[in-house]
C-alpha cells in the first residue's frame, strides 16, 4: 500500500516537526552549556514507512517511506569513561583526604622555616633540645652546683617538656578534627545514597511513562561522581521487567573490591554509620542463636570485651526503600581494608599506627606496619618523650661511689656483697641492686628529673602529653646531680665535679634504640627497633617520615588529579556541548525545516495542478 | 580526543592556568623567603641534612663556648703560676733565701724570714684565685671554700689543701688522689662513653688541682715538697736566728736552711715545668677554639648552602615563571574567541 494523496503532507509535517524538535534540542544544548553535569542531547529519529509488505505492494512500482518519526531523546555518554573517571576519582578522594590529614599534622610537626626570630629554620622542638644541651654544657664550666645555672637548665628542660605536651595536645586535636571530618563524610555519603535512591525511583517512573528523564540521569551521574570520591564504586544497570513486556534499567551500586557490597539497588539504599568497632559475626544477622561477635582468632563470642575491635569501623544498614521495606541480610560491617576512597583514607589517618600496629591490627591488614596515620605520630612522639625521660632519669639516679668505682656508705667505707666483695657501680641501676644498696646503707643521690605529672615523681607511663618536670626537681634545682663520685676519703661529692653532667651530655649525643614494644605492649614487632639515634635525631625522623609521606601523597594526588582532569575532558569530548557543533546543527535543522516547508508548498502546487489544472482541456 | 568542546577547552585552560599560577607563586616564595624549601615535604633529604648540620652547628657552638671558658680559666691559671714562679718564688723567695744563707751581713736574716713568710702567704693567696665564682686551683671541688689555707696548729703553720694538710705523710693517698683529680669538659674531641665510663681522651680535663702545681707530701729527707711550705719552713728557720747577729739558732737550722733553699730551687724548677705543661694545654685550647670557630663557620656556610637559594637562579626562575604565566594569560584572552555562531547571519 502506498501513501495516500494527502499523505505526503504528513511527510512534510513530520519533517517540520523533526526539524523543530532538533532545533529545540539544539537550543536546550546551547542553553545548558554551563550546566554542571549536563550531557549533550540529540533527537532520536527514524525513517517512517507506513503499511506492510503485501502481495500487491510492488505492483505499482517502488515503495516509498512516509517521512521521519521522532522516537525520543537520547544523551551522548560513554559509560566506560564514567567507570574510568570514577575509579580515578576515588584515588583523588583518597589522596586528597590523606594529604589533608598529613598537612594538618605537618602544621605541628614540620619545623622547617620555624624558630626564633633571628634563627629561622632551626626549628622549635629541635632548638629546645639544643638549648637544654647548651645549658647542661654550661654546667660543665665549673658551675655544676651553682644554683642559678641549675635553675637555667631546669627552665630549659621545663620548656622542652611543655613543648612536648603542646605537640601532643595538638596531635589530639588533629585526631578530633579528623574524627569529626569522618562523621561529616559519612553523613554526606548517606545524603548521596538517599538522593540516588530518590532519583532512581523517579527515573524508573519516568521510564514507565516513556520519558527518558535525561535531566534526572544527569543529576544521578553527578551524584555518582560525587560518591566515587568517598568510596570506590562499581555501577551497573540491570534491565528489570515492569510488566506489559516493558523493561526499565535499574541502577545498582556496589563497592569495588574482592567482596562487592551493594550500597544501592534501584529504589533500595543503605545508610552508613560508624560503630563501636566490635567485629560482628556475619552469621549472627540471619541466625541470632550464633555468637554476636568475632574474636581476633575468628571464633565467636558474646562478650563484647573479648571481641576483636577495629576502630572507626563503618557499617552499612540493610537496604531500605522509601516505604521502609528492608532487604534483610543486605547490611554489612566493612572490614579494615574493604573500602577505598576518601572515607577509607580518613579511617586510615585515624587508625593506622605503622610500626606500632598491634598483632590484631596486623591480622586484619597485613600492610598495617607501613601505613602511618595519626596514632603513629602520637606513638612516635610518646616514645621520644618516654625514652628521653627514662634515659635522663636513669642517668640522674644513683648511689655514691668512691674513686675506685665501688659503692660506699656515708662513712666512706665500701659496701660489700654476700661474698664480701665490693659492689662496683653500674650504668643502670636494677631495682634489686637498689634494694640491696638501700639495705646496706648506700647513699642515694640525684633523683627523678621527669615524671608523668608535675605533682609527683612517678615515672610510669610517661607520654608526650603528660611528661613533666618531677615535683622534686621543680622544688629543688640541685636534684640534677653533678656527680656520684665521692671526693677521696670523704662522703661528699666535689662541688665542681661534673662527671654526671657530662654523662647526661653523652646520653644526648648517644644513640638510643626505639622499639614499638616500649609504647604498645602487644605490638607485632614490639622488640624490633624501628629507629636508632639521639633524641634530636628521633624527632627529625618523625618529621622526615611525615614529610616523605606528604611528598609522595602530593605526587600521587597530582598524578591522579591530572588523569582525572584528562578523563573528565575525555568525557566532555563525548558529552559536552560545543558551540561550533551546535551552530552547525542550528544551520542544518533550519535548512531542513525550510526544506520541509518547501516540500509542503511543492505538494500544494502539485495538488493544485492535479485538482484545479487537470482535466480541463478545451474548457 | 575526538571532539574538543568549548567547556573541555576551558577546563583544560583553567587547570593549566592554575598550574602556571602555582609555579609563579612557588618561584615568588623562593625569592621572597630566600629559602630553597619552605616545608619539610618540599625537599625531605635537604631538610634532614640541614637539621643534622644545625645540630652539629649547635654542638660546635656549645663546645666553642666551653673551650673559651676553659681557655680563659687556663690563661688565668697560667698567669697565676707565672706570678708564683716569677715574682714570688724566683724573685722574692729564692733571692731572700739565698741572701739569708750567704749574706755576710747576717743580721738581715729575720727580715728575710718575714719576706719569705709573706711570699708563702702570697703564694697561698694567688693559688686561691677565682675565675667566676670558682677557685681556679680547686680541683673538682672548686665551688666550696678557698682550697689553700694556712692554719696554725700547735703554734706551727700548717698548709692545708681542701682541709687536708699537704705536708703530712699520713695524707699521702688522699693528696695523691686530689692531685690527680679530673673533671672533663666536652671540647669537641668526640665525647664518648663505653658502658657509662668516659673515654678520657674524648674530653678535656678542666680540673686544676693546686697541689699538683706547687707540690705536696714530703720527700725522702722528710722535707715538704710544697713550695709555700718550704718557704714557710725557711721563714721559721730565719725567724729563729739571732735578731742582732743573725746567728743560726742551731747547726741543724743552718743545715736545714741550706738544704731547703736547694729544694726551693728544685720546686721552682718543678713549677716551671708545670707552668710549661699548663701553657701547652692553654695553647691546645686556643687551637681548639680556632678549630671550633672555623668548624662553626664552615657548618654555617653549609647550612646556608642547603637552605638558602642562589638568588640569581631564583630570580631567573621567577622571571621565567612570570613570563609563562603572562603568556598563559594572553592565550586565555583568545580562548573564548569566536565560534561559528559569530559568523552566522
Amino acid at each position: 500500500m502506498d501513501i495516500t494523496t494527502f499523505g505526503a503532507f504528513t511527510t512534510a509535517r513530520l519533517g517540520i516537526y523533526a526539524a523543530q524538535k532538533s532545533l529545540n534540542v539544539t537550543g536546550n544544548n546551547i542553553a545548558n552549556i554551563n550546566t554542571t553535569g549536563y550531557t549533550r542531547q540529540a533527537v532520536d529519529q527514524v525513517s517512517l514507512r507506513v503499511g506492510a509488505t503485501n502481495h500487491y505492494a510492488s505492483a505499482n512500482g517502488g515503495v516509498t517511506g512516509s517521512g521521519v518519526l521522532v522516537t525520543g531523546m537520547s544523551q551522548f555518554r560513554d559509560p566506560y569513561l564514567d567507570i574510568r573517571y570514577r575509579n580515578e576519582n576515588s584515588s583523588v578522594g583518597a589522596m586528597d583526604a590523606k594529604l589533608g590529614g598529613l598537612e594538618e599534622l605537618s602544621n605541628i610537626l614540620d619545623e622547617v622555616g620555624k624558630g626564633s626570630d633571628g634563627n629561622k629554620g632551626e626549628g622549635i622542638m629541635a632548638a629546645q633540645f639544643q638549648d637544654l644541651r647548651d645549658q647542661l654544657a654550661k654546667l660543665t664550666g665549673d658551675q655544676s652546683t651553682e644554683d642559678e645555672f641549675l635553675t637555667l637548665a631546669r627552665s630549659s628542660a621545663d620548656s622542652l617538656v611543655k613543648l612536648m605536651n603542646n605537640y601532643a595536645q595538638r596531635l589530639g586535636e588533629v585526631e578530633k578534627n579528623q574524627a569529626n571530618g569522618l562523621q561529616k563524610d559519612v553523613s554526606s555519603v548517606n545524603d548521596i545514597l538517599k538522593n540516588i535512591q530518590t532519583l532512581n525511583e523517579n527515573i524508573q517512573k519516568g521510564e514507565i511513562y516513556g520519558d527518558s528523564s535525561l535531566e534526572l540521569r544527569d543529576q544521578r551521574n553527578l551524584k555518582l561522581d560525587e560518591l566515587s570520591q568517598y568510596i570506590k564504586i562499581d555501577v551497573t544497570y540491570e534491565p528489570v521487567s515492569v510488566g506489559a513486556g516493558k523493561t526499565v534499567d535499574k541502577l545498582v551500586i556496589k563497592t569495588s573490591g574482592d567482596n562487592p557490597i551493594t550500597l544501592v539497588d534501584g529504589d533500595y539504599a543503605g545508610q552508613l554509620s560508624t560503630s563501636d568497632g566490635l567485629v560482628v559475626n556475619p552469621s549472627y544477622a540471619s541466625d541470632p542463636t550464633q555468637p554476636q561477635y568475632l574474636k581476633p582468632d575468628g571464633t565467636g563470642t558474646n562478650t563484647a570485651s573479648e571481641a576483636q575491635k577495629v576502630e572507626y569501623t563503618l557499617t552499612l544498614s540493610n537496604l531500605t526503600n522509601r516505604n521502609g521495606t528492608e532487604l534483610t541480610g543486605t547490611g554489612h560491617q566493612f572490614g579494615d581494608t574493604e573500602l577505598y576512597g576518601s572515607l577509607q583514607a580518613s579511617r586510615e589517618l585515624l587508625t593506622e599506627a605503622g610500626e606500632f600496629s598491634t598483632v590484631t591490627m596486623t591480622k586484619v591488614d597485613a600492610d598495617a606496619a607501613t601505613k602511618r596515620g595519626i596514632p603513629y605520630y602520637q606513638n612516635a612522639l610518646d616514645s621520644l618523650a618516654r625514652k628521653f625521660a627514662s634515659v635522663l632519669n636513669a642517668a640522674n639516679t644513683g648511689y655514691m661511689y668512691n674513686s675506685a668505682g665501688n659503692y660506699i656508705k656515708t662513712d666512706g667505707t665500701e659496701i660489700t656483697d654476700i661474698h664480701g666483695d665490693p659492689i662496683h657501680k653500674v650504668e643502670i641501676l636494677t631495682s634489686a641492686l637498689k634494694t640491696e644498696l638501700d639495705g646496706a646503707g648506700g647513699v642515694p643521690l640525684g633523683g627523678v628529673l621527669f615524671s608523668n605529672s608535675s605533682n609527683g615523681d612517678l615515672t610510669n607511663d610517661i607520654t608526650a602529653a603528660n611528661i613533666s618536670i618531677s615535683k622534686s626537681w621543680s622544688t629543688d634545682a640541685s636534684v640534677l646531680q653533678n656527680s656520684f663520685q665521692a671526693l677521696e676519703g670523704k662522703s661528699t661529692v666535689g662541688s665542681s665535679d661534673n662527671r654526671n653532667i657530662l654523662h647526661i651530655l653523652a646520653q644526648f649525643d648517644g644513640k638510643q634504640d626505639y622499639k614499638p614494644g616500649d609504647m604498645v605492649t602487644d605490638a607485632t614487632d614490639g622488640a624490633t627497633k624501628f629507629f636508632s639515634g639521639s633524641f634530636e635525631e628521633m624527632f627529625t625522623n618523625i618529621e622526615e617520615t611525615l614529610a616523605t609521606d606528604t611528598k609522595s601523597t602530593t605526587t600521587l594526588l597530582d598524578n591522579y588529579s591530572v588523569s582525572t582532569t584528562a578523563l573528565d575532558s575525555d568525557r566532555d569530548s563525548v558529552s559536552g556541548v560545543d558551540l561550533n557543533d551546535e551552530a552547525m546543527n542550528m544551520m542544518q535543522y533550519q535548512k531542513s525545516y525550510s526544506a520541509a516547508c518547501r516540500l509542503m508548498t511543492t505538494l500544494d502546487e502539485v495538488l493544485d495542478k492535479l485538482i484545479n489544472g487537470t482535466g480541463v482541456t478545451g474548457r | 580526543m575526538i571532539r574538543v568542546t568549548t567547556n573541555g577547552t576551558l577546563r583544560g585552560y583553567k587547570s593549566s592556568l592554575m598550574r602556571t599560577s602555582n609555579a609563579v607563586n612557588l618561584a615568588r616564595t623562593k625569592v621572597l623567603t630566600q629559602s630553597n624549601y619552605t616545608t619539610y615535604a618540599e625537599d625531605p633529604a635537604a631538610a634532614t641534612q640541614a637539621f643534622k648540620l644545625r645540630r652539629s652547628f649547635s654542638r660546635a657552638n656549645a663546645q666553642l663556648e666551653s673551650t673559651k671558658t676553659l681557655n680563659s680559666k687556663f690563661s688565668a691559671a697560667c698567669d697565676a703560676l707565672k706570678s708564683v714562679k716569677g715574682d714570688l718564688a724566683d724573685g722574692q723567695a729564692k733571692i731572700s733565701s739565698l741572701a739569708g744563707l750567704n749574706d755576710a751581713n747576717a743580721s738581715g736574716r729575720q727580715p728575710l724570714g718575714e719576706v719569705l713568710q709573706s711570699s708563702a702567704e702570697s703564694i697561698v693567696q694567688i693559688m686561691n684565685s677565682q675565675y667566676g665564682s670558682s677557685f681556679i686551683f680547686g680541683g673538682k671541688d672548686s665551688l666550696g671554700d678557698a682550697p689553700f689555707q694556712m692554719q696554725t696548729v700547735g703554734g706551727e703553720k700548717v698548709l692545708t689543701y681542701r682541709g687536708v694538710a699537704v705536708d703530712d705523710p699520713a695524707n699521702a693517698a688522699a693528696l695523691k688522689a686530689m692531685a690527680g683529680e679530673a673533671s672533663y669538659v666536652d671540647v669537641g674531641s668526640g665525647l664518648t662513653e663505653v658502658d657509662g665510663d668516659l673515654i678520657s681522651s674524648s674530653a678535656f680535663n678542666g680540673a686544676l688541682s693546686g697541689i699538683s702545681y706547687i707540690g705536696y707530701g714530703v720527700d725522702k729527707d722528710g722535707d715538704p715538697k710544697n713550695m709555700a711550705s718550704i718557704m714557710q719552713k725557711l721563714s721559721d728557720i730565719f725567724g729563729r736566728c739571732d735578731a742582732d747577729t743573725g746567728a743560726w739558732a742551731s747547726d741543724q737550722d743552718k743545715a736545714d736552711a741550706s738544704r731547703l733553699t736547694e729544694k726551693l730551687t728544685d720546686s721552682i724548677d718543678e713549677i716551671t715545668n708545670q707552668w710549661t705543661a699548663l701553657d701547652g694545654q692553654t695553647s691546645y685550647l686556643t687551637t681548639s677554639e680556632n678549630r671550633l670557630t672555623e668548624l662553626s663557620d664552615n657548618l654555617n656556610e653549609q647550612i646556608l648552602g642547603i637552605e638558602q637559594v642562589d638568588l640569581a637562579s631564583a630570580i631567573t626562575d621567577f622571571s621565567w615563571a612570570q613570563y609563562c604565566y603572562n603568556a598563559a594569560l594572553k592565550v586565555g584572552n583568545s580562548i573564548l574567541s569566536q565560534s561559528l555562531i559569530d559568523y552566522m547571519n
